[in-house]
């Protein structure tokens, strides 16, 4: 069992997500930039592509944040 | 969770998700709307978490929300519109997961799970393309499984009736 934190950490929540977070996921699991991302999901690219479609919709829960 | 408030509706609904959080990593949840009502909004945690007692494997954790207005119990309160819940291997590939994205470019709209390519059962070639379905699954429930059969390790005491009674608030406001 770890140490309890200085901070209890369900307070410490006020930083925003931001797009950098988008970033990391679509370099992370799909190995592209984000705006490579953005630019495949607006064509249908990953509908055309049933192997990748799948992490597509999972990185796509975080597009709401590119208009933050 | 009905609240006086946007920003209310929002802490009633994170709070309980972060404790739960707290109880399997050191993660901490974000989100990016406290105050704009019918917004398509994201809360997760900025990175996959290692688990505690289990730097092997980690925590990803996604959801999409809306505050909405709700005159007859909130004003405010806030939905769920997606979710992804997986355990990951060091690889970043999946050992699990629980998603629910019902628009997007795959043609399972139904919550259901994912057994990953980090199992270890590759030689069930179906397994990893597979959509299991599920009901709707409680981020609670995914904090006991992970306790009960990951051998992650509980950083609360008490942790079990807290994921309980943070279950049953979810079950009572749930939409469906």
């Amino acid at each position: 069992m770890s140490s309890a934190p200085a901070v209890p950490r369900e307070q410490n929540v006020s930083e925003p997500l931001d797009r950098a977070v988008l970033e990391r996921a679509t370099r992370r699991y799909l190995q592209m930039s984000s705006e490579e991302f953005v630019e495949k999901w607006n064509s249908g690219f990953f509908k055309q592509h049933p192997e990748l479609a799948h992490k597509a919709d999972d990185i796509a829960l975080l597009l709401p944040l590119l208009s933050a | 969770m009905p609240d006086r408030t946007p920003r209310e509706a929002v802490k009633a609904y994170l709070e309980p998700l972060q404790k739960n959080v707290a109880i399997v990593c050191q993660g901490v949840l974000r989100l990016n709307n406290y105050d704009t009502v019918d917004k398509i909004s994201v809360l997760a945690l900025p990175d996959p978490a290692p688990l505690n007692g289990r730097a092997d494997i980690f925590l990803s954790f996604v959801q999409q929300y809306k505050i909405v207005n709700d005159p007859q119990n909130g004003p405010y309160r806030v939905t769920t519109r997606y979710y992804k819940y997986a355990i990951e291997a060091k690889t970043g590939l999946e050992i699990f997961g629980y998603h629910w994205h019902p628009e997007g470019a795959s043609h399972v709209i139904f919550p259901h799970l994912h057994i990953g390519a980090e199992a270890g059962i590759a030689n069930l070639k179906v397994a990893s393309k597979a959509h299991f379905p599920t009901g709707r699954i409680a981020f609670e429930d995914v904090v006991k499984f992970l306790v009960d059969e990951f051998d992650v390790h509980p950083d609360r005491a008490l942790w079990h009736e807290l994921a309980d009674r943070t279950k049953d608030v979810f079950m009572k406001h749930r939409s469906w």
